[in-house]
């Protein structure tokens, strides 16, 4: 089930919200996680409720192995869990991208299809079950709650792109459900709808708009591109992915508060990072957080054995960013694009340690980061290699000689002042307020501000959000996270 | 109460109150004729949810005479030149698939005649991944019964919203059809009578260099692993089968249109697409309209370009008008080729480009060269 889609928005979450609101009366934990657990399981089948069986038995076999390690407490148990989620994960999605490049390597003499439908968020949950794992064992426990740890992995806010939560911000904090403090209840759905709201409206009514424009780039793919079309595209694609990410980040985090739960941070103001590692540290930090933790942090103990500093973060650097792009995705664009960050980040670090370039302005810092990043998001959105070079051999292309107008104008041929308030709001918003979170913390210590001067006025504005973006629900297209 | 426990009952009653009342009134006022049984023949046509509401129409009305294909025959033929018996289905970008089902959808009981336009463009890898992106979903309508949920998704959305206001301010007129008609293709004819413009130019051009002809190419749809001449040959079965007449047409196209599938190498394949027409029309012995060919009007000259067309494939009024008598006479004549066989219609085409050549007085050479410099053929002709 989609976050932007009439289903969840008008009958999903009103009703799960309801039941739960009301299972609270029957001061039954069990029977409220229960309850979670099959809404749950009703939202993930919304999508192919024949794959369903899929995220089944992959909670099924971790209960077992978790239970077995409880027994006997044997270390290779839980080597065994982290392998099972990896196999399983590449079972479901590498294993077709692993046939073809065997095939275009002259590995095979024929062509195999081996096209398996790609089950929901099956990278998400597979890292969940991993973190899990790796937590259970470092915390020493010695119990597993079996309805805690399903609604841990399968729990309908984080369960579609995350965010990646750890033991301790779900598991252990699902006593959070049967909060007792009524003010903190209404609070919590006051901050709820808002997140929502904030994040419907990103979603329906900014990422569709560049969206728009990106999709006819890429579906087109103009052979002929010029430095300023290039660029152009990269940034309004920076643009849609920023605002549907963090829209999907909203929503969910939105959605969970309903139920006052709070997940963790997964998007904070990303572009205005002032160099890579900054980035990671502000795009999907759950995601940078797994890769740092279970990654980045084993495979820079196994390379600082050699004694040689720069060799023992560089490839540690490499190989988790290399781990990332596959992640993302089966395709030579992501792993492309896992190694050009990875390559970026050393070069932040580099430049850290040897101020190689001493830029002391800020808005210097941020631009360029911002620049580079927008650059690397094309391999993340252009699935050829072939046109990927295309495109960056555009980069040095200062032909503009009509060049702007044929690729570009034809798609916002009816260019008008909406355009500018649309990129100028954008602009606006990414780079020039403090991001819905710092809002929110504003609220809640009753700054007062210019926008937060009513909370009636928020209200309205929550509403008029709400209203204009589910009237312009009809055209659903899904977060470009739910393909991971 | 606290101040929030107030804040959260104000925005849950006021978006509670908001829906309803969006959905109540959209209901209420009906636009598509969802669930009134007043006339849909006099309602307004609208763009805006064209699939879904021609589906529900396709299910409602019973019909004589129905029109399919893309939005070349959508806005070339419309209700001026047609009896009321008949209906259009037709939509922007229907495949052969969704024709087929809309066949099978629709309600047949006096059902006589289906006159299916066909279109080289749809045929194409690059339509199928539009389709699939943009909203192909809504085939799912055409397989299933419009469901509580999809029917709230109607009515909450601003298109039915717009489509209700229109029908407030509209649906009483006493001459409903001249206003079904500048209502569609108000977006069309508001800014009548330019020249070649650049963006549509340069928007064809775009289309055809990206165009990769696959007569073999299967839909993405799960429903159907159908593909496009497998859909249409179906189409025709299920018709003898039910004792349907059918008539395929060609639909017509402006001959510079067919010069640059000729400069973009795409002429051979153009050939054979319309020769697996003349030959299943051959077989299955149904009408074959190919109202592309060389005439009078889709040889047009620039000047009057716009007169005929609002862009080399989307045919105009005026020209709908020729066509529906032709198809009314039913036989032979000059502008339509129905019985001309491959070679001829080969020697045709090429003839026709040797002639818009000359009409426009520039060289081919110079032309192809053009094209392949990404200059547009429209701005070159302004000039």
């Amino acid at each position: 089930m989609l976050f932007n889609s009439i289903e969840y928005l008008i009958f999903f979450l009103p009703i799960v919200f309801l039941v739960y609101f009301f299972s609270l009366k029957l001061k039954h934990r069990d029977i409220t996680i229960s309850l979670l657990i099959i809404f749950s399981l009703i939202f993930y089948s919304f999508w192919n409720f024949s794959l369903t069986y899929v995220i089944i038995i992959s909670i099924f076999i971790n209960i077992i192995i978790l239970l077995i390690y409880i027994k006997f407490k044997y270390k290779i148990l839980i080597i065994i869990g982290i392998i099972f989620n990896i196999a399983y994960l590449a079972f479901f999605k590498y294993t077709n991208y692993l046939f073809q490049t065997l095939f275009e390597l002259s590995f095979l003499n024929q062509k195999m299809d081996y096209s398996l439908a790609l089950p929901l968020a099956i990278s998400f949950f597979s890292f969940q079950q991993i973190s899990f794992l790796i937590d259970f064992k470092s915390s020493n426990s010695s119990k597993l709650s079996i309805n805690r740890y399903i609604l841990h992995v399968i729990f309908f806010p984080q369960l579609i792109a995350g965010p990646i939560v750890k033991l301790n911000e779900l598991y252990s904090c699902l006593d959070k459900l049967f909060l007792n403090n009524k003010e903190k209840i209404y609070e919590n759905i006051f901050i709820g709808i808002f997140l929502i709201s904030i994040g419907l409206f990103k979603k329906v009514i900014i990422a569709e708009y560049f969206e728009e424009i990106t999709f006819n780039f890429v579906a087109s793919q103009p052979s002929n591109v010029s430095s300023l079309e290039v660029i152009l595209f990269a940034f309004l694609y920076s643009f849609e992915i920023y605002f549907d990410f963090s829209a999907y980040c909203d929503m969910a985090i939105g959605s969970a508060r309903l139920f006052n739960i709070n997940l963790p941070l997964n998007f904070n103001s990303p572009y205005k990072s002032k160099n890579f590692i900054d980035f990671w540290q502000r795009w999907h930090i759950t995601l940078s957080r797994f890769i740092n933790d279970y990654i980045f942090k084993k495979l820079f103990k196994i390379f600082h054995k050699t004694g040689n500093i720069s060799f023992s973060i560089a490839f540690p650097v490499l190989i988790s960013f290399l781990i990332s792009g596959i992640w993302h995705g089966a395709g030579h664009n992501f792993i492309l694009w896992g190694i050009l960050h990875g390559f970026f980040v050393l070069l932040s670090h580099m430049n850290k340690r040897l101020k190689i370039f001493d830029i002391k302005s800020n808005f210097v810092k941020i631009f360029i980061t911002f620049f580079l990043v927008s650059l690397l998001w094309i391999p993340f959105r252009v699935s050829d290699i072939g046109y990927i070079f295309t495109l960056y051999t555009g980069l040095f292309n200062f032909n503009l000689n009509g060049l702007f107008l044929n690729n570009f104008n034809i798609y916002i041929n009816n260019f008008y002042y909406g355009n500018i308030f649309f990129l100028l709001g954008s602009l606006i918003i990414i780079f020039g307020i403090p991001n819905i979170y710092q809002f929110i913390d504003r609220l809640k210590t009753n700054q007062k501000s210019f926008f937060l001067y009513n909370k009636f006025l928020i209200s309205i504005f929550i509403i008029f959000l709400f209203f204009i973006s589910i009237i312009n629900l009809e055209q659903l297209n899904e977060f470009i996270y739910f393909q991971f | 109460m606290n101040n929030y426990n107030r804040l959260v009952a104000i925005i849950v009653s006021v978006i509670f109150i908001s829906i309803s009342f969006f959905i109540t009134f959209n209901i209420y006022i009906d636009p598509y004729g969802i669930y009134s049984n007043h006339n849909q023949k006099n309602k307004m046509i609208y763009k805006q949810n064209e699939r879904i509401r021609k589906i529900i129409l396709s299910k409602k009305l019973s019909a004589k005479k129905i029109f399919l294909g893309t939005s070349t025959i959508r806005d070339g033929i419309t209700k001026e030149y047609y009896d009321s018996d008949t209906i259009n289905l037709s939509f922007n970008s229907q495949s052969p698939y969704e024709s087929l089902m809309m066949i099978k959808n629709i309600n047949r009981t006096d059902l006589k005649e289906v006159n299916l336009g066909l279109d080289f463009f749809i045929f194409s890898k690059y339509w199928e991944d539009t389709l699939y992106l943009r909203g192909f979903n809504e085939n799912l309508y055409l397989n299933n019964k419009l469901k509580f949920l999809k029917l709230i998704k109607l009515n909450l959305s601003l298109d039915t919203f717009k489509s209700s206001l229109a029908e407030i301010k509209y649906g009483d007129s006493k001459n409903l059809i001249d206003s079904q008609i500048n209502n569609v293709f108000i977006n069309f004819q508001s800014t009548d009578y330019e020249t070649f413009d650049k963006e549509k130019i340069a928007y064809f051009l775009k289309r055809l260099n990206q165009f990769n002809y696959d007569e073999n190419y299967s839909y993405s749809d799960s429903y159907s692993k159908l593909n496009s001449f497998a859909a249409i040959i179906d189409i025709i079965e299920l018709c003898l089968k039910e004792g349907l007449k059918i008539n395929l047409i060609i639909n017509p196209t402006h001959n510079s249109e067919k010069f640059l599938l000729d400069s973009l190498n795409l002429k051979e394949k153009y050939f054979d697409w319309v020769s697996s027409f003349y030959s299943i029309s051959d077989k299955y012995n149904i009408n074959l309209y190919n109202f592309s060919v060389i005439n009078n009007y889709t040889n047009i000259d620039i000047e009057s370009f716009n007169k005929y067309f609002s862009d080399p494939i989307h045919f105009r009024l005026d020209l709908s008008k020729k066509y529906i008598s032709e198809l009314n006479l039913n036989n032979f004549s000059k502008y339509h080729y129905k019985n001309m066989n491959d070679q001829a219609f080969r020697a045709y085409y090429n003839a026709e480009i040797e002639y818009f050549i000359s009409d426009l007085g520039i060289s081919f050479n110079h032309f192809l060269n053009d094209i392949k410099q990404k200059k547009f053929i429209g701005i070159e002709i302004n000039e």
